[in-house]
């Protein structure tokens, strides 16, 4: 009966590949095409606006973003967005995980109210974020004339200001996220090693830092990779709240390669814009991943 | 003590609690308001509602076509995406040579890659085809995108499925088909629900894709509101309205779906 099951087995295998081998290719041969494509973009001066059509520049569009200031300023955006925001919220989210990590009752229900954020439409978000930042009518202005700064803040207006108010917006909406990953892991940590260390006489903080947090580490690390990600390609906040302004305080290269792409319709030069935003966040994930690694050695 | 310590913390959840659903109580709140109320400083929270933002939005057909066109490209993308994820997730769990196809290392890198890079190309031949603003090229484009997420998060439920099930049908005279569609599909029933869940979720709340690649026919609800904002300016209570309508599907269906919410979206990361 045994080698009866295994030689059916063998016998099905090729229709068990027929289940994904088709979808595989189609998605193996759009990928390559799409890759194909974007070098294509980025080796051609195209814009739609133009008529005579595709002109190959080898590799002029590099030359030009190099000596572009506007795509430098944008990297730095893209950087100090990034890094604030995910930093930020990594280091909450943690905090608040182990703050919450106890027993009470509605613990369920914080854990669930705390998803919405993350299931809210950003654009929609964007928008609500809006109302509160405007001048006049917004309550953040009204909070702050609570605590004592009657003439408040032109949040998205002023160009020292609207980085950081995007990045608060960043914070809302995904710090939750990095909660519930870390919530999650601190419920399936064992327990005995935490019990071990209070009896041994460690205080709260030392059984943090040198029991709970080596043991949720890889969550952390999950977490932050993925916000790393996700950082970087974050578009619906910004297009609705600021478009990159103002005067391209807040313009982050993915939202100088959308606005090149279909406000001025460069197409070759946008998609090196986007190119070139990839590979540094591949080169942002290693250095990530190398210093986390390197760190975790030590711990 | 005790009690000073235990109301100390419930008051640091309440102030949780404020910051993180602020916006979303704010967002519904304001849709209720009249004009004069929703302006007024210091804000009011006691008010009479009223229903006229959502007359005037619901009337605007505009909005209502918007509605229709999220509807019909998330559920036609993501039915399509689990069906062929549930296939190919089969196959892949149960007859996979190893090591022949990493597709946890594929999802990661779509999800590396920013959405701006294959979207750029994706214009300029649907631009050169002439299929811009099409329902065809719309669902093309989000089925693409919601496969390799289905694939990666159904491959973790089919995984759970005891190979000896599928064997014992096998053996007992189900072709490979029969197997999968009478046998393994009802197992993963549960799977299949939150795969579809998230993946509407996901199709419905994505902006930059329907941003570039929609025109007036076809334009999905995110992008109708943006349309919103910049003609009408300061109407906040008709965008709070519309805002409050786009949200409230997802947010019934996300959160009926939240034990697989994180799951989804954290799927191909945990390597």
């Amino acid at each position: 009966m045994q080698a009866d099951a295994l030689a059916t087995r063998r016998r099905r295998q090729p229709g068990v590949r027929l289940f994904y081998q088709p979808t595989l290719w189609v998605l193996g041969v759009i990928s390559v095409l799409v890759t194909g494509y974007t070098v294509f973009l980025v080796l051609h001066r195209i814009s739609l606006l133009q008529p005579e059509g595709d002109r190959f520049v080898g590799l002029g569009n590099i030359i030009t973003l190099l000596g572009d200031g506007r795509a430098w300023n944008a990297t730095l955006n893209t950087f100090i967005y990034v890094v604030s925001a995910s930093t930020i919220e990594i280091a909450a989210g943690t905090g608040i995980a182990l703050y919450l990590n106890r027993d009470f009752s509605g613990r369920r229900i914080v854990r669930t109210l705390l998803l919405i954020p993350l299931i809210m439409t950003p654009v929609v978000s964007g928008l609500i974020w809006r109302i509160f930042y405007d001048p006049n009518s917004g309550i953040a202005n009204y909070l702050l004339s609570l605590v004592g700064f009657p003439d408040g803040l032109d949040w998205l207006g002023d160009p020292h200001m609207a980085m950081a108010s995007l990045v608060l917006v960043d914070v809302w909406q995904w710090t939750p996220f990095v909660i519930v990953i870390v919530m999650a892991a601190l419920e399936s940590m064992a327990r005995e090693p935490l019990e071990a260390a209070m009896i041994d006489g460690a205080s709260r903080w030392q059984a943090t830092r040198y029991v709970i947090l080596p043991m949720v580490r890889d969550a952390i690390l999950v977490a932050a990779t993925l916000r790393l990600i996700d950082s970087v390609k974050v578009f619906d906040i910004i297009y609705v709240m600021t478009r990159g302004g103002p005067a391209l305080a807040t313009e982050t290269l993915n939202m100088y390669s959308y606005l090149t792409a279909f406000n001025s319709f460069s197409l070759g030069y946008a998609g090196t814009i986007a190119l070139v935003l990839t590979v540094l966040v591949n080169v942002g994930l290693v250095i990530v991943y190398r210093l986390a690694t390197g760190r975790m050695r030590e711990v | 003590m005790r009690l000073l310590r235990a109301t100390l913390f419930r008051l640091g959840v309440v102030l949780l609690l404020v910051f993180f659903l602020l916006p979303f109580v704010w967002l519904v709140l304001t849709s209720f308001k009249t004009y004069l109320d929703a302006f007024a400083i210091p804000p009011v929270l006691i008010f009479k509602p009223v229903l006229v933002n959502y007359v005037k939005i619901l009337a605007n057909a505009d909005f209502v076509a918007a509605f229709v066109n999220s509807a019909v490209v998330s559920l036609a993308s993501s039915a399509i995406a689990v069906l062929v994820g549930a296939l190919a997730a089969y196959g892949l769990a149960f007859g996979r040579r190893r090591g022949a196809f990493d597709i946890e290392l594929f999802v990661l890198s779509l999800r590396i890659a920013p959405p701006i890079l294959f979207i750029i190309p994706t214009y300029y031949l649907a631009n050169r085809f002439g299929v811009l603003d099409t329902y065809g090229l719309l669902i093309g484009v989000y089925t693409l995108v919601n496969v390799p997420f289905g694939i990666s998060l159904l491959i973790t439920y089919f995984r759970d499925v005891p190979p000896d099930m599928r064997e014992a049908a096998l053996v007992d005279g189900c072709n490979e088909w029969q197997t999968f569609w009478r046998i393994v599909m009802p197992v993963v029933r549960g799977g299949l629900t939150a795969t579809m869940i998230l993946s509407v979720l996901f199709t419905w709340n994505e902006f930059l894709i329907a941003l570039v690649l929609t025109g007036k026919a076809t334009q999905t609800l995110p992008v109708a509101i943006t349309a919103f904002l910049t003609f009408q300016g300061t109407e906040w209570g008709q965008l709070t309205a519309a805002g409050t309508l786009i949200m409230l599907p997802m947010l019934a269906v996300g959160l009926l779906a939240q034990r697989n919410l994180v799951r989804g979206m954290t799927i191909g990361s945990v390597k």
